[in-house]
């Protein structure tokens, strides 16, 4: 992934709870991310009330989605990367599939913050 | 055009022409523009039997065989715990049917996916498919994925879902008639997804990714850059819109421009049909014999109706422009916009798409509740929906900020935009109350699609216009002619003698005509309050004789008025209203709203046809110029103008909003105790703020 912003991160690493192997980092709240960042969602989000949970994974923010942060803050904008969760397929680069094969969710912060993604290697 | 059609690996059913083909699509995948392409203004608009959920069913035209399109709300999964999900489950499964349809599964179904947006549409898609019914992709937006540089290739697809794949633009009408040419013969798909949800989701993105790896290797790699440039730009306008001062800002301008329009363009038009409305009168008055039945003719059918369907401008004209702005993708950001102030109110931005809509109408608006996830929340909104200022509130407001501000259409739009601002105070107030006693809690988080910016369809605007207008029309044509001519008798009757001053003022006028008096004889004849007015007038003795016949008229409209049942009624009523400056007059012209507020000005038009000249001036002037059963006072002096006004935006005066609530609030008697409350306390707000505005103007 070529993402130089992601570098310039400094998120609070929290365990995630993910099935066991299956994030290769610890996971940071999708509010931690600034703008322009892009970043893979983790899996089922417990920490959220069930149906909110439903709902969020209904809009596209499910595991392994990719998702690029359009505005911090409140309310928090990404942008879901379609086809960005296989490598092998259409996306080498997040970046490049901006616009293109996506959409664009809004979450209130105190949704985002229960959204556990993990920052590209 | 792309088509593709898979081969299936079975044979499938034996032929079977569809007649029942129902659309599913997630929301802002342009499955409206695509149902308006198909079907044109061929189409009903109702509610599923048994719920307050509409359903549009529309007949193809392109097409000589006989197919009914049942539009389905937009959902983003079958699975949820919504009531359009629900809705949606429950048509595919053959337990509901849309209105006039017979209750069995679809014949077949058509799933309306976003090109640009493939794979979280695909599993939609999927649990569409493993519900094992004849099924075909509609791919809608096909140019714009195109332009966005995503090549999708149909025949790819088909092959991955092994079903039929058409590549459409409801927008510019590509593949349209290969969609219908396919909907004739769909067989059923050869693949089943995984029943669980995670598998689901699993083979979307598998076949997504399959799918676009092929179209991959045909079509080569694409150019995204101007996709990405595109992207930034939205990152820049989002930024603008959701920010708390700039956008709120932008917010605001829109709203007054919103309003400023409905005012400055529809006067051409309103204009227009008042005109032909008293032409039509005056026509009628000459050609038809005097009595009973011109009578009922002119002041109660055409001074009824036509008093409400003058409105029809401006309500279109409302529709119109809130569909275009919402087809931009604007009020998605509004909702987050207007979520940090709804929030202390115990409201999110959910409630924002239910309670806009509420301003059209609050039956669809507390309908619309149903999208908020929270059960206290959403009493909360069902309770509040009716103080935002609907439609049929219009006619009423455009009444009385005309009389407030003749000929000043800046004024009256901010007079206009104060009652919707003063609706939605009242709601917010009264939310927080609630959240804060019998519905305790917090608003929930909020998350929500936000549409890509686009132009807006005039099409699409033009439909749901047309749509709004004719069921207005229809309301006039129906109810409210009713009301009119029920109040028209009861205003009306019983028939009096002319009174002796009336009398007299004839007897005057036809000596003039004689030429057995001047006219300066005239004058001392004649007393009371045209005195003043024949005054240094009327030299001319046609001219005066013209004036008394006038008042001669308007003296015996208002003593038969003053004594009809009508009348009776409204001296009764009228010490409830006393304080807030209602005359009997007003007081019937409140009660009437009760049954529909759009009542108002035409039953004002029929109570005060006959205390002035009807002949000469239009309903609005009639109406201005109306006075009180002394004939001096005029009815609507701006102290009581403005306490109306106030009246009106907070009152509850809609029975059918009332049977939603109580049904939508829980049904039986749980409902019927929402409902009673929603009334109690909308008309003790009202009245209490409509007595303190009297009482301070006065």
């Amino acid at each position: 992934m070529s993402n130089n912003s992601n570098n310039a991160a400094t998120p609070n690493h929290t365990n995630c709870d993910c099935p066991p192997g299956h994030c290769q980092q610890k996971s940071v709240a999708l509010t931690s991310l600034r703008e322009g960042q892009t970043a893979v969602v983790c899996a089922a989000m417990t920490s959220m009330p069930t149906d909110d949970a439903a709902y969020v994974r209904a809009l596209g923010l499910r595991p392994s989605a990719h998702v690029r942060v359009c505005r911090a803050g409140q309310p928090c904008i990404v942008e879901v990367l379609s086809g960005a969760s296989d490598d092998s397929a259409c996306c080498q680069d997040d970046a490049s599939l901006a616009g293109s094969c996506s959409c664009r969710i809004g979450l209130s912060r105190e949704l985002a913050q229960h959204v556990m993604v993990e920052l590209p290697r | 055009m792309t088509t593709a059609t898979h081969e299936p690996e079975h044979p499938p059913a034996a032929p079977q022409i569809p007649t029942r083909v129902a659309l599913v699509g997630n929301p802002n995948t342009g499955k409206t523009t695509l149902f308006n392409a198909l079907c044109g203004l061929r189409h009903k608009t109702g509610n599923f039997p048994g719920t307050t959920q509409e359903a549009r069913v529309g007949r193809l035209r392109h097409t000589s065989q006989s197919i009914d399109l049942i539009d389905l709300p937009g959902i983003y999964s079958l699975e949820l715990d919504l009531s359009e999900s629900e809705i949606a489950r429950r048509v595919l499964a053959g337990s509901l049917a849309a209105p006039g349809m017979i209750q069995a599964a679809p014949d077949t179904v058509c799933v309306v996916v976003d090109a640009t947006n493939l794979e979280r549409n695909l599993v939609l898609v999927g649990e569409v498919l493993r519900r094992r019914l004849p099924t075909i992709i509609a791919l809608n937006m096909i140019d714009l994925a195109r332009k966005r540089g995503v090549a999708v290739d149909p025949a790819q697809l088909a092959q991955e879902l092994g079903c039929p794949v058409v590549a459409v633009s409801g927008r510019t009408g590509e593949g349209l008639d290969d969609l219908c040419k396919q909907k004739s013969h769909v067989p059923l798909n050869n693949r089943t997804p995984p029943n669980t949800q995670e598998g689901v989701e699993a083979w979307a993105s598998q076949t997504f990714v399959a799918a676009m790896a092929r179209t991959r290797a045909h079509a080569g790699k694409r150019d995204t850059t101007q996709a990405a440039k595109a992207s930034q730009r939205t990152d820049r306008i989002d930024r603008v819109l959701t920010h708390p001062v700039l956008g709120l800002a932008f917010f605001a301008a829109v709203m007054f421009g919103l309003f400023y329009s409905i005012f400055s363009l529809a006067a051409i038009p309103m204009g227009l049909i008042e005109t032909i409305f008293g032409s039509l009168t005056t026509w009628l008055q000459a050609k038809l014999p005097p009595g009973i039945l011109t009578d009922f003719i002119t002041s109660g059918v055409i001074a009824g109706v036509g008093s409400t369907l003058v409105f029809l401008p401006q309500i279109m004209l409302l529709f119109f422009l809130i569909s275009l702005l919402e087809d931009t993708g604007y009020f998605a950001r509004a909702a987050f916009l207007v979520d940090r102030f709804m929030r202390p109110f115990g409201l999110s931005g959910y409630a924002f798409v239910p309670l806009l809509s509420s301003h059209a109408c609050a039956l669809p608006g507390i309908m619309a509740t149903r999208a908020i996830p929270d059960t206290k929340e959403r009493l909360a909104a069902i309770l509040v929906a009716p103080f935002m200022s609907c439609s049929a509130r219009i006619p009423v407001y455009v009444l009385l900020t005309t009389l407030l501000f003749p000929g000043k259409p800046a004024m009256q739009a901010l007079a206009f935009i104060g009652c919707y601002a003063l609706g939605a105070a009242a709601g917010m107030f009264s939310a927080l109350i609630a959240r804060r006693t019998i519905l305790k809690g917090k608003a929930r988080a909020m998350a929500l699609e936000l549409p890509t910016y686009k132009m807006p369809s005039i099409k699409t605007a033009l439909m749901t216009t047309w749509d709004r207008g004719l069921m207005f029309t229809k309301k006039a044509g129906t109810m409210i002619l009713a009301i009119c001519i029920v109040l028209w008798w009861l205003s009306s009757y019983p028939k009096l003698p002319t009174p002796a001053k009336a009398q007299q003022y004839h007897e005057v006028a036809d000596q003039l005509d004689a030429g057995t008096i001047t006219a300066f004889d005239a004058r001392n004849q004649t007393f009371g309050p045209l005195h003043g007015e024949l005054k240094g007038r009327g030299e001319q003795p046609s001219h005066l004789s013209m004036l008394l016949r006038r008042e001669a008229d308007a003296i015996y409209g208002r003593e038969v008025t003053s004594n009809s049942f009508l009348g009776r009624i409204g001296k009764t009523i009228q010490p409830v209203f006393a304080p807030l400056g209602y005359d009997w007059q007003l007081s019937i012209g409140v009660l009437a709203s009760f049954a529909a507020r759009e009542v108002f000005a035409s039953t004002m038009a029929v109570i005060t046809t006959g205390s002035d000249d009807a002949e000469s001036e239009t309903a609005m002037q009639r109406i201005a110029t109306a006075t009180r059963a002394d004939g001096v006072t005029p009815i609507f002096t701006p102290a009581v103008s403005w306490s109306l006004l106030v009246y009106f935006v907070l009152a509850m005066q809609c029975l059918p909003t009332l049977a939603v609530t109580a049904k939508e609030s829980g049904g039986g008697s749980a409902g019927l105790k929402w409902a009673a409350l929603q009334l109690i306390w909308m008309c003790g707000i009202a009245y209490v703020a409509a007595l303190i505005v009297y009482q301070v103007l006065s």
